[in-house]
C-alpha cells in the first residue's frame, strides 16, 4: 500500500504553493494597475522633477500608494461581497438546488439503510460529526458532493446512480473521499478562492464599464474621452488576464485537493482497491459521473469526479483524470484501466443488483425487486382510474389464473400460456412442440392447460395479468424463463405485437444484458427526432381507426406528442402501416439516450396516446414495450381505460 | 556594566524559552492523550452497539434454527464475556493486560458471530426475512464501525506516543508522568 500520509502531505504542499501563486496573482493585478497609473502620468512627469537622489515618481508617491491601496480595497470588497453571497446558501441550499432529497436517519429501505450506515461508519473513521445526507434521485451517474463551510454544517449529497451501482466497499470509498473534503476544509478554501477570483473579475468588468462610459453616445466621436477609453481597456485587459490565470490556478488547486481527498479516503478506509473500483466504475459507465441537473455547473468543484463534459470544463477541469488519480492511489497499479466499453452499464447495474440481492434479499428464491419493475396493481399511489380499470379487468380472470400469477411456481408457465393463448390457432401446435423441446412435460402441460383457460379471457386483461405476474417470477429461473419465452416467440417466424411487448418487458425486468442495445454513442439530434417521429406516428395510427376524420385526429395526436418533446415542426412519417421493425429501429436509437431524455420521449408518447382519447389494445401494448426498452416505469394505461377522469 | 549583567539576561532568556517549550509540550501531550481517550470512548460506544445487537439477532433466528443451539449458546456466552471485559476497561484504566483481555473476548465474539452468520446462510427462508436482512446489515455496519473506531484510536495512540517519545517532549513526559498508551488489536488471530 502506498503511504497515504506522505501523499496527503505532498498534495497539501502542492496546493499550498498553488494558493500562494494565486494570492501572488491577486497582488500582481494590483501592481499592474499601479504600473498603469505610472504610464498614464508619464507625460506629466517632466513637470514634477523629483528632488535629487530620489526616484523618478517621487512627487507622485502618495498618488501611487493611494491607487494601489484603493484598487486592493476595491477588489477585496468585491471579493468579500461575493463570499458573503456564496455563504448565504450553505450546504442544504446546494443540495436543494441539485434536487436532493434529505435521507431520514431511520429509513428502512435496504439501499438507503446501507448508505446511512456507510456514512456513519466513515464519520467514525474520520472523527467528524455525521453530516446530513441527501440523495439526488434524478441523477443516474455515479457522483457525490460535500457542501457547507464547516464540518458541523456539512451536508453530503450522493446520486442515485452511486447508491445503486456501487457495492458496499466502493460506496464507502466514495463517501470517504467526500468526508476528506469536509475534514480538509476544501469548501472553505474554494469559497475564498472564488471570492478572490470574483474580485479580479470585478476589476475587469469595471474597466470595460469605464470604456463604455468613455465612448459617450454611440457614433458621436465628439463625446468620446480617449484617455478614459484607453485606461478602461487597459484595466479590462489586466483584469481579464488576472482572471484567466487565476482561474487556471484555482482549477489546479482543486485538482490537488482531489488528490488529497483520495489519499485521505484511503487513510479512512485503508482500502485503496475500493476507491480504484469507484474510479473504474465511473470510467466504465456511459453516464459516468455526469450530472443531469441544469444547476450542476454551479457546484462542479464539489463533486467526486468531473460532473460536466464541455470543452471549457475539460480545459479547466476541477478534477484530475481518472487514470491520474488511480496512479496516485496505487503507483504499481497494472490495470484494467477505465474504458467506456470495458464495462457495459447494464451488465454492471445487473451485477451490482444481483450482488445487492445476494446481500440484501439473500437467496435465489427471493422475488425480483427491481426499481424498474412495472407498477404493482394494488399500489395506492397509482392513479385511481388505472387501478379501478385494472381491478375490473382482473375480475374477468378465473380464480385459478389469478392465484397462479401470484405463485412463483406457476407464474413462468403462465407466461408461456399467455403466449399460446394469444397466438393464431394454426400456430398453436407448432408452438406447443417447441415448448416441449425447451421444457419438461409437466411445464408444457401446465402451460397448455393455462392457455386453454386464458383463451376465453378478453385481450385487455392480459396486460394487468402480466403486471400481476412479473413481481412473482423467481430470480433464479430468469435465464430459463427468457429462453423458453424467446423460443415460443420465434416458433412461428412471425412476431405479433403481444409477443413483441412481452419479450421487451421481460428482457427489461429480468435484466438480460444481451437484449439491451450497445450504448456507446449518443444519437445525434436528427436521429433522435426521426426516431421519436416514428414512435409517435405508430402510436397515433394505432388509435382512432375507422372513423372518417381519423387522419386529422391522428395528426393532432402526433402533434401533441411533438409538443411535449418541444419540436413543433416534427414531420409525421407517411407510411400508414405500423411495422414493428421500424419501431425497434427507433427504440434502438432512443435507448442510447441519457435517462432524462428517455423519460422525455416516454412523456411524449403518453401525451400522444392521451390525445387520441381512448387507449386501444395496440397502443397499450406498444406503450408497455416502449417503456421497457426506454427503461422507464411502465405507464399506468390499459386498453379501454377511460382517460377523461382525474390524473 | 553590561558585561556583568549579560549572563543574567542570557540565563533568563534561556529559562523563558525552556519554560515556554515545556508548557507547549505539556499542552500538546494533554491534547493528544485526550484525543486518544476520546477515540477509545468511540470504540466503547460501538462495542456496546454490537453487544445490544446480538440478543435481537439471536431472538430473530432462534425459531428457525432449533438445531443450532450450540452456535447460539456460544454467541450469547461470548457476548456476556465481552460485556464483562468492556465493563472492566474504563477509559481511565487502559492497561496492557485489560486491553488484551478486551481484545481477546471481542475476538471470540467476532468468531462466534461469523460462525452464526455462516450457519444462517444455510437457512434460505430465514436469510430472506426482512428482519434478518436488516440485522445482518446492521451487524456488518457495526463490524465496520468497530474497525474504524479502532483504527482511529490506534492512529491517535501512534500520534501521542511518537510525540511523547520525541525530544524535548520526552523530558516533560518523563517529569509529569505521561505513560505511553497501548494499541488495541482486534483481529482473527488471538491476541498474544
Amino acid at each position: 500500500m502506498v503511504d497515504f500520509f506522505a501523499s496527503q502531505e505532498r498534495a497539501k504542499q502542492a496546493s499550498g504553493s498553488l494558493v500562494f501563486y494565486f494570492v501572488l496573482g491577486f497582488i500582481g493585478v494590483i501592481a499592474l494597475v499601479v504600473l498603469l497609473t505610472m504610464l498614464l502620468i508619464l507625460p506629466l512627469q517632466p513637470f514634477f522633477m523629483p528632488p535629487p537622489g530620489k526616484w523618478a515618481f517621487y512627487e507622485f508617491r502618495w498618488l501611487l500608494l493611494g491607487v494601489g491601496l484603493g484598487t486592493a480595497a476595491y477588489m477585496l470588497l468585491a471579493s468579500l461581497w461575493k463570499m458573503h453571497t456564496l455563504r448565504q446558501g450553505g450546504g442544504e441550499a446546494v443540495a436543494a438546488m441539485l434536487g436532493g432529497r434529505l435521507l431520514r436517519p431511520d429509513t428502512t429501505a435496504p439501499l438507503e439503510r446501507r448508505l446511512c450506515n456507510v456514512v456513519e461508519e466513515i464519520a467514525i473513521a474520520s472523527q467528524t460529526p455525521t453530516p446530513l445526507i441527501f440523495v439526488l434521485d434524478k441523477e443516474c451517474g455515479i457522483n457525490a458532493f460535500a457542501a457547507g463551510f464547516t464540518p458541523h454544517q456539512a451536508v453530503l449529497g450522493i446520486t442515485r446512480g452511486a447508491t445503486e451501482l456501487l457495492p458496499r466497499d466502493a460506496l464507502q470509498a466514495l463517501v470517504a473521499h467526500e468526508f476528506s473534503h469536509i475534514c480538509n476544509g476544501d469548501m472553505r478554501l474554494n469559497l475564498r478562492l472564488m471570492g478572490l477570483l470574483h474580485g479580479i473579475l470585478f476589476l475587469a468588468l469595471t474597466g470595460y464599464g469605464l470604456t463604455r462610459a468613455s465612448l459617450g453616445n454611440t457614433g458621436d466621436s465628439e463625446g468620446a474621452f480617449i484617455p478614459g477609453i484607453l485606461a478602461g481597456l487597459a484595466l479590462g485587459a489586466i483584469g481579464s488576464a488576472g482572471t484567466f490565470s487565476c482561474t487556471l490556478l484555482k482549477a489546479a488547486v482543486g485538482r490537488q485537493r482531489e488528490f488529497l481527498a483520495d489519499a485521505a479516503a484511503v487513510e479512512f478506509t485503508r482500502n485503496p482497491a475500493a476507491l480504484i473500483q469507484v474510479l473504474l466504475t465511473i470510467g466504465g459507465c456511459r453516464q459516468g459521473s455526469l450530472m443531469d441537473s441544469p444547476h450542476a455547473p454551479l457546484a462542479s468543484h464539489l463533486y467526486f469526479a468531473n460532473g460536466l463534459n464541455t470543452w471549457l470544463a475539460r480545459k479547466l477541469a476541477t478534477h484530475p483524470t481518472l487514470e491520474e488519480r488511480i496512479r496516485r492511489i496505487d503507483p504499481f497499479y497494472q490495470g484494467p484501466w477505465p474504458h467506456k466499453s470495458a464495462v457495459e452499464e447494464t451488465t454492471l447495474r445487473q451485477s451490482v443488483l444481483a450482488q445487492a440481492r445476494v446481500e440484501l434479499a439473500g437467496f435465489a428464491g427471493a422475488p425480483i425487486n427491481v426499481r424498474k419493475m412495472p407498477v404493482a396493481i394494488h399500489d395506492e399511489k397509482l392513479p385511481g382510474a388505472y387501478r379501478r380499470h385494472a381491478l375490473a379487468l382482473l375480475d374477468k380472470l378465473p380464480h385459478s389464473i389469478q392465484s397462479a400469477a401470484r405463485s412463483g411456481r406457476d407464474a413462468p408457465s403462465l407466461l408461456c400460456g399467455m403466449l399460446l393463448a394469444r397466438s393464431r390457432p394454426d400456430e398453436r401446435d407448432l408452438m406447443s412442440d417447441v415448448l416441449l423441446e425447451y421444457s419438461d412435460v409437466t411445464f408444457h402441460d401446465k402451460a397448455l392447460r393455462q392457455a386453454e383457460i386464458l383463451a376465453s379471457v378478453p385481450c385487455a386483461a392480459f396486460l394487468p395479468l402480466l403486471h400481476l405476474i412479473l413481481p412473482h417470477l423467481p430470480f433464479a429461473g430468469r435465464e430459463e424463463i427468457l429462453r423458453r419465452v424467446k423460443a415460443l416467440i420465434a416458433a412461428d417466424k412471425r412476431v405479433n405485437l403481444f409477443e413483441w411487448m412481452l419479450e421487451k418487458v421481460l428482457a427489461n425486468t429480468l435484466q438480460d444484458p444481451e437484449s439491451t442495445p450497445q450504448r456507446d454513442v449518443l444519437p445525434t439530434w436528427e436521429e433522435k427526432a426521426l426516431a421519436c417521429a416514428m414512435l409517435l406516428a405508430a402510436l397515433a395510427r394505432s388509435g382512432m381507426r375507422g372513423t372518417r376524420d381519423a387522419p386529422s385526429a391522428q395528426q393532432a395526436a402526433f402533434n401533441a406528442g411533438a409538443g411535449v418533446l418541444g419540436i413543433s415542426d416534427l414531420k409525421m412519417p407517411r407510411t400508414q402501416r405500423v411495422r414493428l421493425r421500424d419501431v425497434d429501429a427507433s427504440l434502438e436509437v432512443l435507448g442510447r439516450l441519457a435517462a432524462q431524455a428517455r423519460q422525455g420521449c416516454m412523456a411524449a408518447c403518453l401525451a400522444c396516446v392521451r390525445h387520441t382519447g381512448e387507449v386501444t389494445q395496440e397502443q397499450a401494448e406498444l406503450l408497455q414495450g416502449i417503456a421497457a426498452v426506454l427503461r422507464c416505469p411502465a405507464p399506468a394505461l390499459l386498453p379501454g381505460q377511460p382517460l377523461f377522469l382525474e390524473e | 556594566m553590561p558585561d556583568a549583567a549579560f549572563p543574567l539576561y542570557l540565563g533568563a532568556l534561556l529559562f523563558l524559552i525552556a519554560g515556554a517549550a515545556a508548557v507547549y509540550a505539556y499542552n500538546r501531550l494533554v491534547t493528544l492523550k485526550q484525543r486518544g481517550l476520546n477515540a477509545f470512548a468511540q470504540i466503547d460506544v460501538q462495542l456496546t452497539r454490537r453487544h445490544n445487537l446480538v440478543p435481537n439477532l439471536v431472538e430473530t433466528v432462534k425459531g428457525a434454527m432449533k438445531h443450532e443451539r450450540e452456535t447460539l449458546l456460544a454467541v450469547v456466552q461470548a457476548r456476556s464475556h465481552a460485556m464483562e471485559a468492556l465493563r472492566m476497561t474504563p477509559p481511565s484504566l487502559l492497561e496492557q493486560e485489560r486491553l488484551m483481555h478486551l481484545a481477546a473476548s471481542e475476538n471470540t465474539l467476532t468468531a462466534t458471530l461469523s460462525g452464526l452468520v455462516a450457519r444462517i446462510e444455510a437457512y434460505p427462508e430465514l436469510k430472506a426475512m426482512r428482519n434478518t436482512l436488516q440485522l445482518m446489515e446492521e451487524l456488518r455496519s457495526t463490524e465496520n464501525r468497530i474497525a474504524f473506531a479502532r483504527q482511529a484510536y490506534n492512529d491517535a495512540v501512534a500520534r501521542y506516543n511518537s510525540q511523547r517519545d520525541s525530544f524535548p517532549t520526552l523530558l516533560v513526559a518523563g517529569l509529569m508522568g505521561f505513560a505511553p498508551l497501548h494499541y488495541l488489536q482486534f483481529s482473527c488471530e488471538p491476541a498474544n
